[in-house]
Formats: C-alpha cells, sequence, structure tokens
C-alpha cells in the first residue's frame, strides 16, 4: 500500500529546521579562523542529529500507529523508570539532574517522556469510559502526575509545565465536561501558592519575580535584541559577527531570538506563521482521523508542540518567564530534535492512514469528500 | 466522541499565537529608539574573572601561600590616543617600556585582525581599540590617582586582581613550588577545557564563538598554572574554576557595569604536615658553605615535618608578570642548582647506613647469627686492597672480634663483607627494594628521584653493595623512609606533605628478633662508648642512628650522612641528615642532626653521666 504523506506537515519541519540551522551557522560556523574544519562545530553536530531526526520520522511514520499503541505502556514505563534512575544516580549539570551518559551520547528521558505520555493518555482515553464523570479522569490524571513529580524534582519546571495543558486538551477532545475540566484549572491555580511555598526552588522564583518586576539580564538582551532587528533585520550573521548583545545560551533556549535579530519581523513572522500552519494541519488530521486512538495522539502531540512553542518564543520576546525549554525543530539540541521528529512521525502516521466515512452525518456536513476513493474497492463494497 | 471540539482546540490555539505576532509587531515595529541609542552608546565585552587559588597551610594553619588582592591597569587604546596624557609617568614606567606594551597590544589586535575576512578587519580593529587592555600589574599607588582623578588619565582603567604571594619567601620553596602562564594554543585550551578548568557546560555557555573571541583576544594566555612541586601537584585542588562576566561600558565616559553570568568558584586549600617554624629551624641548622639537606618524617604515618635543602629560591620571583624565564635560566645557570631539592630530587652515594639493610638481610636469611662472632683484621683478603676496613685505610687498625651489634656501633666494614658474601647481591637487593630504595618513595611531590640498586652481581659486588658501596644510590628521603620502618616496628611508610593523605604502612614481616638486634646496634652508635657517633648531643633526645661516610667523587672528602630516629623507646620522629663531600658522617652529619631534634623536641638538660 502506498501511503499518502501529509506534505504540508513535511514542509513545515523541513523549513523550521532549515531556519535552525541557518542560526546555527551564523553563531558557529564549520570551519575556524582559519578555515579548517572544527569537529566540535555545533552546526555539524546539529545537521547529524537533524539527519538522525529525519531517519527516525520515517520510522516512526512507517508502520501502522495503532501498533505504538500496544507498545505505549511498555514505552511509558521504561521511562518512568529512566526518570527514578536519573534521580538515583544523574549526574548534575548546572543544578539539574536532567541527563544520562552512555559514551557519548547525552539524552533527556524527559524529552522522550512528552511523547510517551500522549501515547499513554491516547490509549487510556481512547473509549472514553466514563470520561463524563470523575471517576474516569482519576486513571489519566494519576498518569500524568507521576512524570510530572519526577521531573519537577530534577528540577525541570518547563517540562513539566508542559504536561498539564496536554493532559488537559486530550481530556478535551476525549469528551470530558467542560464543567469537570473547569473545576481542575481552577484546583491547578489554587494550588500555584503552595507550590510556590513549598516546592519550588529559589532560583526558580526568582526567574518569575525577575520576570514580573525586574526582566533579568537574559531576558532583557534577548528583547533588545529581537527589537534591534525592526522590519528587515541587520542581515544574516550580522548578531554574531558585531556581538552587539551577549545571550547566554543563545543557540539553545534563545535561538528565536538571532532569527528575530538577524532576518528581522519579516524572519520571525515567517517562522510564527509555519508554527501556525504546522499546528493548523496536524489538527485537521485529528479531526479527520475516524480512530480515535490516532485522532488523541494528534490533538495531544500538537498541544505539547504548540504550548512549548508559546513558552519558548513568549520568553525570547520576553512575556513569559524564562523556562529552559527549547523552541522545536529549530533549536540546538539532539533529545529535543528528536522528540519534536517523533510527534511529527506520529501525525504523520495518522494522517496517512485516514480512511473516509460513509456515514450519512458526514456525507451531509461534506466534511468527508469521496474524491479518493477507488473504484475497485466500491464495486468489492457492492456484492 | 465530539469531532467539533478540535475545531475548538484550533481556535485556542490561533489566539497566543496571535498574541506572539502582535509583541513582534510592538517590538520590532513600534519601539526602535531606545535600543538604537544602547547600540551606539554601549560596548559589550565577555571577560573571564579568574577564582581565588587555595591557600597552601602548615600543619599549625600557617599560611605558606596566598592570594592578595592587587590592581591592574587595563587601557583602552582609542581614548588613550585620543588624548595622550601622563599615564606612563603616573605608572612609574619609563617611555620606553609604555611604548613596549603598546605595541604588544597592537600585535594582540593584529592577530585578531588578520585571519578575519577582508569586510570585518576594519571593523574588528575599531571593536579591539575600544576593548581595555592589560596593561601593567600591580601598579600599586598608582591606582588611587587614576581613581581619584579619571579626567586626568582618559583610556586607563583599573581593575582589581589577584596576585600570588608565598610569605616566607625562600622557606620550603622546593615544597611550595611556583605558577606560570599557560601558553594558550587551542589543545591546550581543550585539554583544560576538559581537565575541568572551567565550569561544567562553559562551552556551552559562551558558545564557540563566545571562546574563539576570548581565545584570539588571548584571555587564555592568563591563565596560570602550577609548574612545579605542591602547586604543580594539587593544581586541579588549588585552583577553583574561572566565572564569566560581561562588562558593559559607556563610551567616552569610564562608568562601566559588570553583569555576572557565572560567579568563580574559589579553589580549595591544601593543609600540610610541614611545621614551618621546624623547616626554618632546620634551613637555619644547614645553613652554611657545605651542600645539604635534611628530611623529618613522623616515623608511624609518613607525614614529613620537614624536607630541607639548603640552596634555595624565592619563589615570589616566578609569579607572572615577572620575567619568570629569566629567573629561571639564571638558577638553572647556578652550579649549586638552587631549583632541585637534594632530599628527593638528587641521588647520592649511600655508605654504611645501608648496613642496616644488609643486616636486616643476613638475618632475616639466616646466613648470621647476631652473637656469631667474626674477625675484623683490617684488611678482608690479603690480595684484594679494596676491601679494606675504613679503619685499617686510616689507623692501620682492627676491629678484631666483632658481633652484630658491635659492627653496626663501630661500622665495621669486614664484617659486612663477609655477611655480604654469604647472603648474595639479590637478597640485599631484595630487602634494599622492600625498605624503600631503587624506585621512588611515593612522595606527593613532582619529580622525584628513583635511586638505584643493582639487582645481582658477583660475589664482589655483593660485598661492595653490602657496605653501601657498589652502584647503590639513593636520596636523603629514601633513607628516612628505610629508618622509618626499622622504628615502627617493620612497616614500609609512603611520605606525604598534604595532610590526610596517608597510604596505609605495609608490614614487611620482618621478624621482631631482627629488628631488636639492629636496634641494639643503633642504639650503641650513639650511646656507646666507641660508637661512630658516641660523642654528640643525640643521646640527651634518646636518638639512635647511623652514620656514614660515603666515598663518592675521586679527590674529595666522603659524603657525611646520619640517618636515625627517637626517642628509641617509643619512635616519633625519623631524621636524615646529609652533607655533600663533607667527611666523616659521625663528625659532620651528627651533630646537626642533634640540632634539628632540638629543634623538634625542645631543649633538654645537660646528659647524665
Amino acid at each position: 500500500m502506498i501511503l499518502k504523506y501529509n506534505k504540508t506537515l513535511i514542509a513545515c519541519v523541513l523549513l523550521l529546521s532549515g531556519m535552525g540551522l541557518l542560526a546555527l551557522w551564523t553563531q558557529a560556523p564549520p570551519t575556524d579562523l582559519a578555515g579548517k574544519p572544527l569537529s566540535q562545530s555545533i552546526f555539524l553536530k546539529q545537521v547529524t542529529f537533524l539527519g538522525l531526526a529525519i531517519a527516525v520520522m520515517g520510522l516512526v511514520a512507517w508502520p501502522h500507529y495503532l501498533n505504538f499503541r500496544h507498545l505505549s505502556f511498555v514505552l511509558y514505563a521504561v521511562l518512568l523508570g529512566l526518570l527514578v534512575l536519573l534521580l538515583v544516580s544523574g549526574k548534575v549539570v548546572n543544578g539539574a539532574r536532567c541527563w544520562f551518559t552512555i559514551g557519548p551520547v547525552k539524552f533527556q528521558p524527559a524529552e522522550i517522556m512528552k511523547v510517551a505520555l500522549v501515547l499513554v493518555l491516547a490509549n487510556v482515553l481512547m473509549y472514553g469510559r466514563d470520561i463524563q464523570s470523575w471517576k474516569g479522569l482519576v486513571v489519566p490524571i494519576a498518569l500524568t502526575a507521576a512524570p510530572a513529580a519526577l521531573i519537577v524534582v530534577q528540577p525541570d519546571m518547563g517540562t513539566t509545565i508542559l504536561l498539564i495543558p496536554t493532559l488537559l486538551s486530550m481530556l478535551f477532545a476525549a469528551g470530558a465536561r467542560k464543567r469537570h475540566l473547569a473545576i481542575l484549572v481552577a484546583v491547578m491555580i489554587a494550588a500555584a501558592p503552595v507550590v510556590w511555598i513549598k516546592g519550588m526552588k529559589e532560583y526558580q522564583k526568582e526567574r518569575i519575580v525577575s520576570f514580573l518586576f525586574h526582566p533579568g539580564y537574559q531576558q532583557s538582551q534577548s528583547v533588545k535584541a529581537c527589537s534591534v532587528g525592526t522590519f528587515s533585520g541587520r542581515g544574516v550573521g550580522e548578531s554574531a559577527a558585531a556581538t552587539t548583545f551577549y545571550i547566554p545560551e543563545r543557540h539553545t533556549d534563545f535561538i528565536y531570538s538571532i532569527i528575530a535579530e538577524d532576518l528581522g519581523f519579516i524572519g520571525s513572522s515567517f517562522v510564527l506563521l509555519l508554527i501556525s500552519i504546522y499546528f493548523a494541519t496536524s489538527l485537521r488530521i485529528a479531526h479527520q482521523s475516524r480512530e480515535p486512538f490516532g485522532r488523541l495522539l494528534a490533538v495531544g502531540l500538537t498541544t505539547l508542540f504548540a504550548t512549548q512553542t508559546f513558552i519558548n518564543i513568549g520568553m525570547t520576546l520576553g512575556v513569559a518567564p524564562i523556562t529552559g525549554l527549547t523552541l522545536p525543530f529549530v533549536s540546538y539540541g539532539g533529545s529535543s530534535l528528536l522528540m519534536s521528529a517523533m510527534s511529527a512521525g506520529l501525525i504523520l502516521n495518522v494522517g496517512a492512514r485516514w480512511q473516509p466515512s460513509f456515514s450519512s452525518r458526514d456525507m451531509a456536513s461534506g466534511s468527508v469528500e469521496i474524491r479518493d476513493f477507488q473504484p475497485q474497492t466500491v464495486k468489492w463494497l457492492g456484492h | 466522541m465530539d469531532r467539533t471540539r478540535v475545531t475548538v482546540m484550533l481556535a485556542l490555539l490561533l489566539v497566543p499565537m496571535g498574541g506572539l505576532e502582535a509583541r513582534l509587531v510592538h517590538l520590532q515595529l513600534l519601539t526602535t529608539t531606545e535600543t538604537t541609542y544602547d547600540l551606539a552608546m554601549k560596548r559589550q565585552s565577555v571577560e573571564i574573572v579568574r577564582p581565588k587559588r587555595g591557600e597552601i597551610l602548615d600543619c599549625k594553619g600557617r599560611v605558606l601561600a596566598k592570594d592578595e588582592p592587587c590592581f591592574d591597569c587595563y587601557i583602552v587604546l582609542e581614548e588613550y590616543e585620543a588624548a595622550p596624557n601622563p599615564l606612563a609617568s603616573a605608572l612609574k614606567m619609563t617611555p620606553e617600556e609604555f611604548q613596549q606594551a603598546i605595541e604588544g597590544i597592537y600585535e594582540k589586535i593584529e592577530k585578531q585582525t588578520h585571519l578575519r575576512p577582508q569586510n570585518e578587519r576594519a571593523r574588528i580593529y575599531r571593536r579591539e581599540r575600544r576593548t581595555p587592555y592589560l596593561l601593567k600589574k600591580d601598579i600599586k599607588d598608582a591606582a588611587l590617582a587614576i581613581e581619584v582623578a579619571p579626567q586626568r588619565y582618559p583610556g586607563a582603567v583599573v581593575r582589581e586582581s589577584l596576585m600570588r604571594v608565598y610569605p616566607y619567601k625562600e622557606l620550603f620553596c622546593h615544597g611550595i613550588g611556583y605558577l606560570g602562564r599557560v601558553t594558550a594554543n587551542e589543545t591546550k585550551f581543550r585539554e583544560l577545557l576538559q581537565n575541568g578548568y572551567f565550569f561544567e557546560g562553559f562551552e556551552e555557555l559562551i558558545g564557540q564563538d563566545g571562546i574563539a573571541q576570548l581565545y584570539r583576544r588571548g584571555a587564555f594566555n592568563e591563565e596560570l598554572i602550577g609548574v612545579s612541586a605542591l602547586e604543580k601537584k594539587y593544581d586541579a585542588t588549588l585552583r577553583g574554576k574561572s566565572g564569566l562576566v560581561i562588562l558593559e561600558r559607556e563610551a567616552h565616559t569610564s562608568a562601566s557595569r559588570t553583569i555576572e553570568i557565572k560567579p568563580a568558584d574559589p579553589g580549595t586549600s591544601v593543609e600540610l604536615t610541614i611545621d614551618i617554624e621546624v623547616q626554618r629551624a632546620v634551613e637555619k641548622i644547614l645553613a652554611g658553605t657545605l651542600l645539604a639537606s635534611a628530611v623529618v618524617l613522623d616515623a608511624t604515618d609518613g607525614s614529613v615535618v620537614a624536607l630541607v635543602s639548603n640552596r634555595s629560591y624565592d619563589p615570589n620571583d616566578f609569579t607572572p608578570p615577572g620575567n619568570s624565564a629569566a629567573v629561571r635560566s639564571a638558577l638553572q645557570d647556578n652550579e649549586n642548582k638552587p631549583l632541585l631539592s637534594r632530599a628527593f630530587q638528587d641521588q647520592f652515594a649511600a655508605g654504611s647506613f645501608f648496613k642496616v639493610v644488609t643486616s636486616i638481610a643476613g638475618l632475616e636469611a639466616k646466613v648470621v647469627r647476631a652473637d656469631e662472632v667474626l674477625y675484623c683484621r683490617g684488611k678482608f683478603d690479603e690480595k684484594k686492597t679494596h676491601f679494606n676496613c675504613w679503619i685499617w685505610n686510616e689507623f692501620r687498625g682492627m676491629h678484631d672480634r666483632v658481633t652484630l651489634h658491635q659492627a653496626l656501633e663501630k661500622s665495621c666494614n669486614c664484617y659486612y663483607y663477609e655477611v655480604g658474601r654469604r647472603v648474595g647481591v639479590e637478597a640485599i637487593s631484595r630487602w634494599g627494594r622492600a625498605l624503600g630504595f631503587g624506585s621512588p618513595t611515593g612522595l606527593d611531590l613532582p619529580g622525584e628521584a628513583g635511586g638505584r640498586i643493582p639487582d645481582q652481581g658477583r660475589e664482589e659486588d655483593a660485598m661492595m653493595l653490602a657496605i653501601g658501596q657498589s652502584h647503590l644510590m639513593v636520596t636523603p628521603l629514601q633513607a628516612a623512609v628505610m629508618m622509618a620502618a626499622v622504628a615502627n616496628g617493620g612497616n614500609r611508610i609512603t611520605p606525604h606533605l598534604r595532610r590526610g593523605n596517608d597510604a596505609p604502612p605495609v608490614p614487611l614481616q620482618i621478624s621482631a628478633d631482627t629488628l631488636s638486634e639492629v636496634r641494639q646496634g643503633l642504639y650503641d652508635v650513639t650511646h656507646a662508648s666507641s660508637g661512630t657517633a658516641h660523642n654528640t648531643r643525640l643521646k640527651e633526645f634518646k636518638a639512635v642512628g647511623k652514620t656514614s661516610s660515603a666515598q663518592a667523587d675521586k679527590g674529595k672528602e666522603s659524603h657525611a650522612w646520619f640517618v636515625g630516629y627517637a626517642p628509641y623507646d617509643a619512635p616519633k620522629y625519623v631524621v636524615a641528615v646529609f652533607l655533600k663531600n663533607a667527611g666523616h658522617g659521625g663528625q659532620m652529619a651528627a651533630p646537626p642532626a642533634a640540632q634539628i631534634l632540638e629543634a623538634l623536641m625542645g631543649p633538654k638538660e645537660t646528659p647524665k653521666k
């Protein structure tokens, strides 16, 4: 069977990673000053990661996505185990235990956990059992709370925050009552002061306070860099060559500021447009899917992607606190890119298995076209 | 299931997207004035902050090496050249020196621009001329003059920094060592990065471009590392980790603001087992025209209490930016080799104190009994004239009947020729190695000499080795380690300078009888009336030991040694004293050993009897 993958989605992924590479190129040229190639260049590393990521995307998109349904619990359990192991024996980098190091490879289990959680939640919610009552909400909430708790003590507040809208959106798409969801949100807001006093590290509080009252150095530099871009930008590579604004971790968390400074309003709006097209397309795939697991999967992954994007670009533009979240497909980093590619692959997979339906309601609403239908199949059905 | 909910979600997601777009419009299209001002008026540069290096402390907490604050003068060429001012005279530099320093800075700038693409050169050149470069380190009073009236010295920037200071100067210089600059190149930098000289994540934080910029500006040329002795050995501990700051300067005013990105992590102090006052006393005792060295160890755990070699240098002379190359070459040309510690970095002929090893080898191999009487006729063999006892060579005398005790006491060669002949080179060499000779003892200082001990040979070699001659070469430290084993009941200790660095003593399985016989012999050396060191003050301190007069250089006096421990009933200190080409051990080395013990244990009343 020849599968039809959504070309718009693929184009968005490639263009976004291309923008990321462009920004990295300006920050870390692949050759040193004498023109010798740099083996350590993060640009070359990112090109390698991208190659790997595209391969992973293909691999994930190839077998029928329902196969992942059966794997979801195993994957979830393994990653939960890894997160526990990380807390016990992980190495502290920049004050947090986020990384596993296996030989030359470092990876963050929390990144993969995001995708695994969406798979598990889609599996649990697909039949919508008791979804209208509180009873049906207990299991999905517990499944989200376990990794969230493990990730928050790493401490990685950013990733934990991502899991909440993902859970809510999947509950919503699965048909939970709006009243229940509203109560959940209200409880979480009420719990915020408790988390503030008991759960947060000093530096996390500082970040939020400084965001609200006096923006920190990193963020104010980033905002300035973005605004210097004005309409058409300062030109590719200008930000690095002039080093007008020194922004720590510019190539990972603050990569959007490079694009905004170098390519200006046009370039940064183009990235926003690509991102909008990306999640519009993937939500369209969710909408078209007749099969609840696939639909929930697409919804969950899209929310994950969108939330992460909002927070990252928001912090670059000075409208959200610094959380250490990367910009999917664009930021430097293997784990982040791999996670983004896996979720894109899964959405493509769902989109490629779209089956036309013959429900009278769909036919009447016109949301299904039967143009793609094979005549032989119709003939066979007619018998 | 409700598919329309998916459509609702799309709407929900597009709302924040619109918000971000609005923010972009606000930032990029509506606000520009403030930031353009910033662009024109502010200069930023990334700088490395040196960590405070750890102190080196002696056993009582006295500071042997520390980082002290000082003031450095930096210069911004663009501002200085726009308004030339008497900065040179304020800094007490001659016009030539000043000119040289400025040319040095231009060379650095040149280095940065010449590899860049043509179109960037002019811009980088301008940028670097606005960057402060180090002009002079430790400017002392001039700092105040510049700080008080900055308008008189446009372009001068005073910054606080640190300087390594060794308050005790020459004292214990061979142990403390000194610092030097790393000549930075890309590989060296990577090496430093891997060795943890910078904080973790340094590379990620600053980015490759940041590193390249710092590197080009020569920031890594200023990296200081320990070059010798403890400063080198414990460099990783002492050093700490560099931090990063951003320096933001308003152009055309000296107002500046530092933004700390990563604070520097100060180094850890190293506490030593050395007592610097004992060290000072011992150095005073050994001062004189003869080349000498002495080692004082704790007999039970191997802590080094004093480690002296009596030609020294001042490590402060090496502290950058002084001309350390000139200092070093002058010291290297000195015939007394002051850079080298004769206590552990140079090796010498051992002589008679090695008879302790031969005694242990003989008794353990059971080729001789302690009470066995051998005869010394002055000459061991009529035909072989070089196998004479020293008493024959000097007085044409003889020791006659000797047992092991008397042989040690009177240092009889003939007795040991016979023992050596019976036991053989291999057995002596095996015990010699076990007791610490023939390889470095494991002292925590770089460059320790290993000495030399023959492993096999003929009968005649065995006889020569038995009295500590032959090809045997030892360091004073090895002599002390050997004596420590005798003192502490047969345990091989590892000497160490850092407190708490004790390696567990290794039992050598020497029988208690053997040890007590040897100890009795050593007791007689200082206490019996015919002992080689009997008429010294050593017995006041209940010291026992062995003297040595090792024949080394033809036509010169022999090396004088005394290796012993005190007090004999509860051994605490092991002392090894060595004087090069000084003469008899009993006359030359034993008296200073007594003085050292006096410094260690305090003066004693006049000896009884």
